[in-house]
């Protein structure tokens, strides 16, 4: 009875050594797994602020200024050109619209003229015709 | 009978003696199994102890070399990255492995041509484990190097500070040393004041990062103004500031020449220090704003009192004389908007030189102000305060204060009295009128602001405005003092500007170092034509990036201003 129990200790005992043998080196290599990973990790972050300078120092005003005097046909705005909505009154906003509508002799951009088209579909009446007109941006 | 007995006896005596021996033994049996136990119970805690420590234990392979200190980003008011760190090399020989110095000194200065060989040659010779060669590699040299292959060579991983912008903020920002710790600008009270760290949220990459209170665009149209001011009107150095005037935050400041942090030896030049903070000057006629602003406060004279500016003021071997004369009694609007000098200094002498001087100490103009980039430049001031310095105060010349201090103190008598500390550290204008004391009643103020936006509408100051935008403000051209003299050639022209008019919200003050007479000026040097314009040029610009709204109409109306006309007979005179 006693030979029995320890012939079975003796090989849990094996067993278990050779569990802890392979544990042992499994976590081995997942420590070392760990320890690229934080390297890479740390590499990446280096890299990051590499990059976010390296953005910073292609996003300065200086640079964009140039650039932007080089490739667009925009000049900064003047205070002429501003106008609040309130300060303008429905005739001449109406007006403005239609000399400056692209499509302005074919019938699509007539019917985005307000009075006409916006007004058929019987929308709340309080909302001035050009806010209707500014929130459909899609072409009829 | 007797044998057997004698000999059961001492067998009985062994036996005896046996049993006991076996039950002392069974006891000490049992106190060594007790001991082998709690021995490796002692051992089988301390490996479970062990087990539960989960703190990953540094690779011996992986160790960190980085030797500097990791400092937190610098970002503007609208998060625009001013500063950061980048890891950088530093290139060493360990001279057990070097094989030939002779070679290795050869291969290193094929990437870096500028070593001094025969000096790294002779400390490799010398032996020992650490030669240092070069610090902050490019990323591109390290590359470089490493693919040269040269064994006895190895880097250092260092964090080294980068500059993205450049010169744009180099003054407030600072820069720091080859260690990385802040030496001047924000860059050193980072370092004096860690828990500034917690002020922003941690990056996803866990980051620190610090708001300062500029405004890269702001900072960018100034920096280039007043580069555009040097060429044009060939001054020898400007300086700007932009303050808030609720909130006391600095959004812009620029000296001109200045320095690339990035190279950070070009800060040791004594031309390129901060004028802003750092140099005290002789202001000129801006001073006439504080002057005019402390005879209304104090009640010594209101804005349609009348002075006469005839003939030029005669103390002792002094004169002092108007250089825009009218030659005629003024009213307190003509001398601010023709800048009578003769008028300025009666309206001091009617506050009185104690009056004048407590209302100079109130704005802060008498003593260094602290900020976070440091104590500014102390102003100096006339050892014997008489009647004459206070009539020279009066219109600049006698006191000398820091653009800063100035820019700081016309904050009081544009924003309704309320002095506000400026600061670098962004702060809300709720925040900054809690902290601020009243130094001027609400009523000068507005009188003030009103004098300001006529003189630069009919004014010296005609050339400031930028469209829309209801500058106004005050020129001011001194003559500098060269070999002990005031000379005419000389001079210091500076012209301080708060906008929008009919609710200040910014102040702007620009600084030319002797402008020259040029022919974009029409040959003029004084600050209506140089100062002027370039103040003018620089608030249309920053106008619409600090959210100001234009409107032609409220500077139509503003024209329309009733004017006080000059109708009364001499009631003052000197």
């Amino acid at each position: 009875m006693l030979r029995f129990v320890n012939i079975c200790l003796l090989l849990g005992l094996v067993a278990m050594a050779h569990v802890i043998y392979e544990v042992k080196y499994e976590a081995r290599a997942l420590d070392h797994e760990i320890a690229v990973l934080h390297k890479k990790i740390d590499d990446e972050r280096d890299s990051i602020a590499v990059l976010r300078a390296e953005w910073s120092l292609l996003n300065q005003p200086k640079r964009i200024e140039r650039l932007a005097n080089k490739f667009l046909n925009l000049k900064a705005a003047n205070p002429r050109q501003l106008l609040t909505l309130d300060s303008v009154s429905q005739n001449e906003f109406d007006r403005k619209l239609t000399v400056s509508a692209p499509m302005g002799e074919d019938g699509m951009a007539g019917e985005g003229v307000p009075g006409e088209g916006m007004s058929a579909e019987g929308e709340d009446e309080e909302v001035p015709a050009y806010v209707k007109l500014l929130q459909t941006t899609e072409p009829q | 009978m007797s044998k057997p007995e004698e000999a059961e006896k001492p067998n009985a005596a062994t036996a005896r003696a046996e049993r006991a021996y076996i039950a002392r033994s069974r006891r000490r049996f049992q106190l060594i199994c007790l001991g082998f136990v709690v021995a490796f119970l002692l051992v089988g805690g301390r490996l479970v102890s062990l087990g539960m420590n989960f703190e990953v234990a540094p690779d011996p392979t992986f160790y960190d070399t980085t030797t500097t200190v990791h400092r937190p980003d610098l970002l503007d008011r609208k998060g625009r990255l001013l500063a950061t760190d980048i890891k950088g090399a530093t290139l060493f020989a360990d001279p057990l492995r070097v094989i030939d110095p002779d070679e290795l000194v050869e291969q290193i200065s094929t990437v870096l041509p500028d070593i001094d060989a025969a000096d790294i040659r002779k400390r490799i010779s010398k032996g020992g484990r650490f030669v240092g060669i070069r610090r902050e590699l490019t990323p591109n040299q390290q590359a470089e190097m490493h693919a040269l292959g040269v064994p006895g060579l190895g880097f250092i991983e260092e964090y080294r500070r980068v500059y993205p912008v450049g010169s744009t903020a180099s003054h407030v920002v600072g820069f720091v040393n080859i260690d990385n710790n802040g030496l001047a600008g924000m860059e050193r009270f980072v370092d004096q004041n860690p828990q500034l760290a917690f002020m922003n949220a941690e990056t996803p990459t866990g980051d620190d990062t610090i708001s300062i209170s500029l405004d890269l665009g702001v900072q960018h149209v100034l920096h280039e103004e007043l580069e555009n001011a040097i060429s044009t009107y060939k001054a020898k150095a400007a300086a700007g500031v932009v303050i808030d005037v609720y909130s006391g935050e600095v959004m812009g400041l620029a000296s001109l020449p200045d320095y690339d942090p990035n190279h950070r030896e070009q800060a040791l030049d004594k031309d390129r220090h901060d004028r802003v903070t750092a140099g005290v000057y002789e202001l000129g006629s801006i001073f006439k704003l504080i002057t005019v602003a402390a005879g209304l406060d104090a009640g010594a004279c209101s804005v349609s009192s009348i002075y006469d500016a005839t003939h030029p003021i005669k103390i002792g071997r002094f004169s002092i004389g108007d250089y825009h004369g009218l030659h005629r009694p003024i009213t307190v609007e003509e001398v601010f908007t023709h800048s009578s000098n003769i008028g300025a200094a009666k309206i001091a002498v009617d506050v009185g030189v104690d009056g004048h001087k407590d209302f100079l100490r109130r704005l802060g103009l008498l003593d260094s102000t602290m900020t976070e980039i440091g104590e500014t430049a102390a102003p100096l001031v006339p050892k014997y305060w008489k009647k004459l310095n206070t009539m020279t105060i009066a219109f600049g010349h006698g006191l000398s204060v820091t653009p800063l201090q100035f820019a700081a103190a016309a904050i009081p008598i544009v924003n309704g009295g309320i002095r506000v500390q400026p600061t670098f550290l962004p702060r809300s204008r709720e925040e900054g009128m809690a902290n601020g004391t009243r130094v001027l009643k609400q009523s000068t103020s507005d009188q003030m602001v009103r004098l300001m936006r006529l003189n630069s509408m009919e004014g010296t100051g005609k050339q400031a405005n930028a469209e829309g935008y209801r500058v106004g403000g005050k020129t001011g051209t001194a003559e500098k003092v060269v070999n002990g003299r005031y000379a005419h050639s000389a001079l210091l022209n500076s012209f301080v500007a708060t906008f929008p008019a009919d609710a200040p919200e910014y102040i702007v003050l620009i600084m030319l170092d002797e402008p020259q007479k040029v022919e974009e000026t029409k040959f003029l040097n004084t600050a209506g034509a140089n100062a002027a314009p370039t103040v003018g040029r620089v608030i249309a610009r920053i106008a619409p990036i600090l959210g100001v709204e234009p409107s032609l109409e409220l500077e139509k109306a503003q024209a329309a201003l009733p004017r006080r006309p000059f109708d009364d007979p001499v009631v003052a005179s000197y």
